[in-house]
């Protein structure tokens, strides 16, 4: 049944306004919730015909109605326009449901309202007056009910690892195709194909050798990657396993206890229709090492990576974000959402870590040890497919030894023999103190890659300063408008929660709370949490505590027709 | 984009939109951005320090200098324009030619909220510090100190002022898509003529320099320029000054227009996207020309060029000027003439 409420009023039925009763009934005839309107920017281009169009958003949506008061007196007819007028140049939400009984309820979120006059002779003689309803509301639609996405950490700590293969030497690999040492001997490689993206294949390395997986580290995980958009198995002894969680390059793969003769992880790739201009090039497959682990997750406990497999709606949502522990400090924050299809990509540099100076066990490290950067400079190797092309925001984790100051540090990032060097001087605060530093907004790859590539972006960080510490670093892809990427950083110090609340119909603009007071001077990053249909990624440091949680709340968003 | 005002979050108060942010080879220019209008808010005062996050990364820093709540349009000035109003004082209140101690005097003082990192320059382009008319200003000095030196000076988002060279390896590429710039005469010149004091009192010199590699390729033509308020002058100064002059852009061609392009048009030299609020004056890019410009460039059809100024007004798009763009193809440059012409005009 059709029903629309517009700020508590029920356009289609009896409603009661200081003590009088009357009848209201929004007309169907020329009733329209008009269109998010696309703001275009249009540049004429000089070297191809035609115009170059670009959407950067869409604007707000403006409907009309018109709604017919009915009384039965004048204090009646006058008591419907009250109503109306009391609900009209504030923000607020309209409920519709369609007609029919299949349709679920859309909620329109109403910027301001206005009522205009309709005037007709004979309806003023039948105590009725029509007025139309002229409406505008943000572009998208939402869901009534709220939908919350919980992260919790991994299960089962203290977090405890055994190294099955560092793969120093490739003599107990076997390869689907030709088998290389990679990575200054530190991985091994296999290279099929050429083929193309409408090609289905697989790429495989098996390790024989005995391996015994403990009842106690039951995961094997498997740092590695192909070079095309891959599901992976692991197959243990003829019998295949799936991923039971993949961060970034790194894949956890539950295995039985026992003892086993032969590992082979397989990378398939399924046939696409082609995008454009096919890329035909050779499939690889490297892996870099093998573990055993107690959890399916990252080590520390301090940092969270989470993929949310379904998100809701037609259109991306905005979200209310929130993280918290029960008993500990959050200490400092950065949560990071962005969408899925960005190949093998993840935040966090740990995952890529080739060499480096020598690393000493540090609990307050998110990484759970900190190294020095002025001899062996830290080193991360990252697969192109690992790092998609376009700006990020590069922070590192710090600490000077002994003494506050200003000290410069130096990122570099090569690939195909093209070097970006970035100098940056950074300012740590206090002594022996961990502190997240920005170095800036860099352009990586420094070379655009070909999709399929199977080049490596080495990446590192070095200074001449002897007491500087590196705990580790991110590389938070920087792109609002496209890719939906937002990053927050909060200094939370004691306060156990933090809640990044959206602009709604309530308040106009997004704040950050700590605990139940506003995060003030303590933000230090705020760009609006969006989570985009049909999956995205969720990623999260706290410095304060272990096993932190994320929770994200959030209305579906739609076009026009909630489907939810 | 995260907008704070002395450290706290704008969000705070209410929502707000970046109208326009524009930033030159000084640095951060201008910030303009809109509210709700409302009463006046503590907080949203003049003076106040405005800092814009682009994720982590700061991209903007300035001061808060007409809040109009009224109309609900606050104005921000970057922190390298309040250089051309702050004297070049010492401690004790004296004029001094020496920019190091002058800089460290105003940020003492709370007339610039700067950060003086290394060296910019402890001797004076002139040694005349008492009969020099009025006060100079830091930004006169500096001006005359990064033309002495054939380079720049910005303060930089991080409010660090430094010197800085022209890069020699471009960092962006701006697609033919995006448009491509016109080369006009300007204020091009082969040949500058400056006038200077000399140590005598009113007695004054001319010095000239040559750009001979302009003039073989441009042909020639003269201009002179007044270095008279930068007080007593040795010749040798006043001929670096008109050196670097020629080397920063008066010995070229410039340029009729800007470009403005989405991040699929304006690229690394590295063919990568740009993330666009990521684009900065004072880096380098290759520009699409004209092709018959052969003169010039010598049979290319791009010519690398400093990013003279950057304007962010709609999100996904960004305006980018060369440097050397003409006089009047943008009002705040006419404006900024129009201004340091008026200084002159005491002699």
């Amino acid at each position: 049944m059709t029903t629309l409420v517009f700020d508590g009023l029920d356009l289609i039925g009896e409603n009661t306004y200081d003590g009088e009763t009357f009848l209201l009934e929004a007309e169907g005839d020329d009733f329209t919730w008009g269109n998010p309107s696309p703001i275009n920017t249009v540049l004429t281009a000089m070297l191809t015909d035609g115009a170059l169009v670009y959407t950067q958003g869409y604007d707000n949506r403006e409907a009309y109605f018109r709604v017919k008061v009915t009384g039965t007196t004048a204090g009646e007819l006058q008591a419907g326009e009250s109503a109306l007028m009391a609900s009209c140049g504030k923000r607020t939400t309209i409920e519709w449901t369609p007609p029919g009984n299949f349709a679920k309820t859309t909620v329109f979120k109403v910027q301001t309202a206005t009522l205009e006059h309709a005037f007709d002779d004979l309806d003023e003689l039948n105590f009725v007056r029509t007025y139309g309803m002229r409406i505008v509301a943000s572009p998208y639609t939402r869901s009534v009910d709220l939908v919350t996405l919980t992260a919790e950490p991994a299960a089962g700590a203290p977090y405890s690892e055994t190294l099955i293969d560092q793969i120093t030497s490739v003599t107990a690999w076997t390869a689907s195709g030709t088998k290389t040492a990679h990575g200054d001997g530190q991985a091994v490689r296999s290279t099929d194909g050429p083929y193309g993206p409408f090609n289905e294949y697989d790429v495989w390395l098996q390790r024989s050798g005995s391996v015994t997986i403990s009842a106690s580290t039951p995961y094997i995980l498997v740092r590695g990657t192909a070079s095309f958009i891959a599901t992976y198995t692991l197959t243990v002894d003829g019998v295949d396993y799936e991923p039971a969680n993949t961060i970034g390059n790194f894949r956890w793969f539950l295995v039985p206890a026992g003892t086993y003769s032969t590992i082979r992880v397989t990378a398939h790739h399924d046939p696409v229709a082609a995008p454009g201009r096919p890329v035909i090039a050779d499939a690889t497959l490297t892996l870099w090492s093998l573990y055993q682990t107690s959890d399916p997750g990252l080590g520390t406990r301090r940092e969270l990576a989470h993929t949310f497999p379904t998100i809701y709606g037609s259109v991306r949502a905005p979200g209310d974000l929130t993280i918290s522990h029960d008993s500990n400090g959050l200490g400092d924050v950065l949560a990071y959402t962005y969408p899925t299809g960005l190949g093998d990509y993840s935040p966090p540099l740990s995952l890529h870590r080739t060499a480096g100076g020598s690393i000493t066990a540090d609990t307050t490290a998110v990484s759970g040890g900190k190294e020095p950067i002025n001899g062996v400079p830290t080193t991360w190797t990252v697969p192109a497919i690992a790092l998609p092309d376009g700006g990020y925001h590069i922070v590192m984790r710090m600490q000077h030894t002994t003494a506050a100051g200003t000290y410069a540090v130096t990122f570099t990032a090569d690939v195909g023999g093209t070097t970006i060097t970035r100098t940056v001087n950074v300012t740590i605060d206090g002594v022996a103190t961990w502190q997240f530093v920005s170095l800036g907004t860099e352009h990586l790859p420094p070379l655009r890659l070909l999709d399929g590539s199977a080049k490596d972006i080495t990446i590192t960080l070095s200074s001449s300063v002897a007491n500087l510490r590196l705990d580790t670093g991110w590389l938070f892809l920087a792109d609002e408008y496209d890719r939906r990427t937002s990053l927050v950083q909060v200094e939370a110090g004691a306060a156990q929660q933090i809640t990044y609340r959206i602009a709604d119909v309530d308040f106009p603009a997004d704040v950050v709370y700590l605990d139940d007071y506003a995060a003030g001077a303590n933000l230090k990053a705020a760009e609006t949490p969006h989570l985009a249909p049909p999956s995205a990624n969720v990623y999260m440091v706290t410095t304060g505590t272990e096993d932190a949680t994320v929770e994200f709340n959030y209305y579906p968003h739609w076009h026009t027709h909630a489907g939810l | 984009m995260f907008l704070t005002v002395d450290s706290r979050p704008v969000s705070e108060i209410g929502g707000w939109t970046i109208t326009e942010r524009t930033a030159n080879l000084q640095g951060p220019e201008d910030l303009t951005w809109q509210m709700q209008p409302g009463p006046p808010d503590p907080l949203l005062k003049p003076g106040a320090s405005v800092v814009l996050r682009d994720g982590s990364t700061v991209v903007w820093t300035g001061v808060l200098t007409r809040p109009v709540r009224g109309t609900g349009e606050f104005k921000a000035k970057g922190h390298a324009t309040r250089a051309y109003s702050v004297p070049a004082l010492d401690g004790a209140g004296a004029v001094t030619l020496n920019l190091d101690t002058a800089i460290d005097a105003a940020i003492s003082r709370g007339a610039l909220d700067w950060i003086r990192r290394t060296s910019i320059a402890t001797a004076g382009v002139s040694s005349d510090s008492t009969t020099i008319d009025g006060v100079p200003t830091i930004g006169q000095l500096l001006d005359a100190a990064a033309d002495e030196t054939s380079q720049w000076w910005r303060v930089t988002p991080g409010r660090v002022v430094e010197l800085y060279s022209k890069p020699t390896t471009p960092k962006w590429f701006v697609t033919g898509e995006a448009g491509t710039i016109d080369i006009v005469e300007g204020d091009y010149a082969s040949r500058l003529y400056g006038r200077r004091r000399t140590n005598t009192a009113g007695v004054y010199a001319t010095e000239h320099i040559d750009d001979t590699a302009a003039e073989a390729a441009l042909g020639y033509s003269e201009a002179t320029v007044d270095l008279t308020p930068l007080g007593y002058l040795t010749a040798g100064k006043a001929q670096s000054i008109l050196t670097g002059m020629l080397a920063k852009g008066r010995a070229r061609p410039s340029f009729a227009n800007s470009v403005r392009g989405t991040r699929w048009q304006i690229l690394t030299i590295g063919q990568v996207p740009a993330h666009l609020a990521a684009v900065e004056p004072g880096d380098l890019a290759r520009f699409i020309v004209q092709h018959d410009e052969t003169r010039l460039l010598q049979g290319r059809g791009y010519i690398d060029e400093l990013i003279g100024r950057v304007i962010h007004t709609d999100p996904g798009v960004v305006e980018i000027q060369p440097d050397n763009l003409t006089r009047g193809a943008d009002w705040r440059d006419a404006i900024a003439y129009m201004a340091s012409k008026k200084g002159r005009k005491r002699r």
